[in-house]
């Protein structure tokens, strides 16, 4: 590979068309919609359109993927032909590992919700987010989680609204 | 008269102590929002949903429409004192609202903020009250071709007035329309597209999917960006607009309720684009435009009075039509479901107490927004002190705590997590996320008066031509979509930029 002047490595044009498209997040947003709409429309055929006079159960889906179909592919094309310039990119900004780590915490919380009761699971994912996501100190991370998930059981309660206990019935 | 009659009996029914309560956590908790970027009405709607289940069904939405139109007020107090918009209707406020705080009169320009709003709220509640129910009484005719056709050109004309591209909210609506589809058919009790869950076999749930959509999305765009709120450190002095700023911004008021009054009725008008429209005309008529952006009060008032008199005034499809206009109305759709009452136009006449109740109490919540926002404007100055990332897990929580208890199911939290992503997403790479979750609140009854339509026509596509509103419905919708094309050819192809952040 060229080198520049600076030591930086000179990537042909073609190239860089090729990596930029390569990494299109819209092209594969375009793409997913197209299988999506397609494994829509064969789900709906399946499940039978029935007749004009007397629509079935898959009419609708039917045409509505028929319809979303093309337009996502449409989009597909034309992102494919023109791709964006390098650096265009929509998740240059993107923190992925906050994105995991928030996602994936709530997530546990569904999981842990009914097995551990409210209190620990919230208390947890409070843990998490305080101290891994905001960065907090571990007492201050403690404190505020402990002081949330209280009063969030005390406003539950006054609202009437009943959360799941656990075996601790915390 | 009879408007007069019914409102009386409305101020009967919202001055009951237990309505003027929740009608005073409504707008509370609405301005409270409004003043906390980063949590909108849709989410907070959606979140004390489930806590409005022990409540009777007039109180949850005196409740819930506080939240909206309280919003609109405490959204403007961020965008004047930290130049960040609670709230995407008060993006415009910030312009002028921020220069006029720099130079020292922000106290002037939260008071116009706060009076403008309240008339145009008082003018979105007169506009209710007197074409509610006449609407109402002319849709007890409309059969399932006019709704239907209602419904498509509702759904057209969001994703023709979303921000962006149309070509991919009009995408997004389709997948709405899927995603409506999961479930058990309404005419033959089949399962669709349930992928063998028992769990989505009611289909998947608004709130959770609401709450993926615009909370946790939000959340996590916000958190790529840490911003430090710096409140603009200002004497608020006297909140009372001067002689001269009311002679300055008395027309831009008197606008801005009229072009938020009529936007608010479209569909997918709502306050975001009045606000923007109500400023933009102000900038257009006013004599020195140069002012605007410099800290013009005018430019405070009109999109302030703008976009509660849409907030007001977007009742009115759902209320007379069962139609819900944008995303908010949606949501209220689902908790007038959740109480057992069918937004349409049987709902004036089989639930009077509610309708005029509920307009009653926008009139009453709006004087008491007045009281919370003069006063109060120090509390909601302090709290714009709270760090983000003290906020962001208290809100994550609460999310969690709103979409468990709808049902009380772990599925739901799952869905929530699933939409997040989804939102997430679409966000970045521009897709917005109001036609979709309009599409999917609109889907079964779309689906639902297409089929019934096909059946009372014997199979015949022409029922939809015939009838003279719905071929108009159809005619406009088409007239848009031929609109966009040729605007689109027109110009050179645009795509929307990347991690564009859509508000609608």
């Amino acid at each position: 590979m060229r080198r520049g002047a600076a030591g930086r490595a000179i990537i042909p044009a073609v190239d860089r068309q090729t990596a930029s498209r390569a990494h299109d997040p819209e092209l594969y947003a375009s793409a997913f919609l197209v299988v999506l709409a397609a494994a829509v429309a064969v789900g709906a055929w399946r499940l039978g359109l029935g007749r004009v006079h007397d629509p079935g159960p898959g009419f609708m889906a039917f045409a509505a993927a028929s319809l979303l179909g093309p337009m996502a592919l449409g989009l597909l094309l034309r992102r494919a032909l023109a791709p964006p310039a390098p650096g265009d990119h929509a998740f240059a900004t993107s923190r992925w590992r906050v994105v995991a780590i928030v996602l994936g915490t709530l997530f546990g919380v569904g999981f842990l919700l009914e097995r551990v009761g409210f209190g620990i699971a919230t208390f947890l994912m409070l843990l998490v987010l305080f101290g891994a996501v905001a960065g907090k100190r571990w007492w201050v991370t403690l404190l505020a989680a402990a002081l949330v998930v209280g009063a969030a059981r005390v406003l539950a309660r006054a609202l009437g609204v009943p959360l799941p206990e656990g075996p601790l019935g915390l | 008269m009879d408007a007069l009659l019914s409102i009386a009996h409305g101020l009967q029914v919202a001055l009951q102590p237990t309505n003027l309560f929740f009608c005073f956590v409504g707008v509370f908790v609405g301005t409270l929002v409004g003043v906390l970027p980063g949590i909108g009405p849709v989410g907070t709607m959606s979140l004390l949903l489930p806590a409005t289940f022990h409540l009777s069904p007039v109180g949850a939405i005196i409740m819930l429409a506080g939240i909206y139109y309280g919003a609109q007020y405490g959204g403007s107090t961020t965008s004047i004192l930290v130049n960040i918009p609670g709230e995407a209707s008060s993006i415009v406020t910030g312009l002028d609202g921020y220069q006029l705080a720099r130079q020292g009169r922000a106290g002037p320009a939260l008071g116009m903020a706060a009076l403008g709003s309240f008339a145009g709220g008082v003018v979105g509640i007169g506009g209710l009250v007197l074409l509610a129910a006449p609407l109402a009484e002319a849709a007890l005719s409309f059969g399932p071709p006019e709704y239907f056709a209602l419904m498509c050109v509702s759904l057209v004309v969001l994703t023709f007035l979303s921000q962006g591209s149309m070509y991919k909210s009009l995408m997004m609506g389709l997948l709405g329309l899927l995603l409506s589809g999961v479930g058990l058919d309404m005419f033959t009790s089949a399962p669709r597209f349930t992928l063998g869950l028992d769990e989505l076999t009611d289909g998947i749930g608004l709130i959770p999917l609401v709450m993926g959509l615009f909370g946790i999305a939000e959340i996590l765009v916000n958190l790529e960006h840490p911003t430090t709120r710096r409140v603009y450190e200002t004497p608020l002095g006297t909140v009372l607009p001067t002689a001269a700023d009311w002679l300055a911004a008395r027309w831009a008021i008197v606008r801005g309720a009229v072009i938020g009054f009529l936007l608010g009725i479209l569909p997918g008008g709502g306050a975001v684009l009045s606000s923007f429209v109500a400023y933009a005309v102000e900038k257009r008529l006013s004599r020195h435009p140069e002012r605007f952006g410099r800290g013009a009060i005018e430019g405070v008032a009109a999109p302030e009075t703008g976009n509660n008199a849409a907030a007001q005034a977007s009742f009115i499809p759902l209320l007379s039509l069962g139609i819900p206009p944008n995303v908010v109305m949606a949501v209220l759709f689902g908790g007038l479901l959740v109480h057992g009452i069918t937004p349409g136009p049987l709902l004036i006449q089989q639930h009077p107490d509610l309708f005029w109740g509920v307009v009653a109490s926008m009139l009453v919540g709006n004087v008491m927004l007045l009281a919370l926002n003069l006063p109060l404007i120090g509390l909601w100055v302090r709290l714009l002190r709270v760090p983000y990332d003290v906020l962001f897990p208290l809100i994550l929580m609460v999310c969690v705590v709103g979409v468990y208890s709808v049902n009380h199911s772990r599925m739901d939290v799952y869905v929530m997590v699933v939409f997040g992503l989804v939102g997430y997403l679409m966000q970045k790479l521009g897709y917005a996320a109001a036609p979709l979750a309009l599409a999917y609140v609109l889907g079964p009854i779309l689906e639902s008066a297409l089929r019934q339509s096909l059946s009372l026509s014997g199979g015949s596509f022409a029922i939809f031509f015939t009838r003279p509103i719905a071929a108009v419905s159809l005619a406009v919708m088409a007239a848009l979509i031929v609109l966009q094309v040729a605007t689109h050819w027109r110009r050179q192809p645009t795509t929307a930029p990347p991690g564009e952040r859509r508000r609608t």
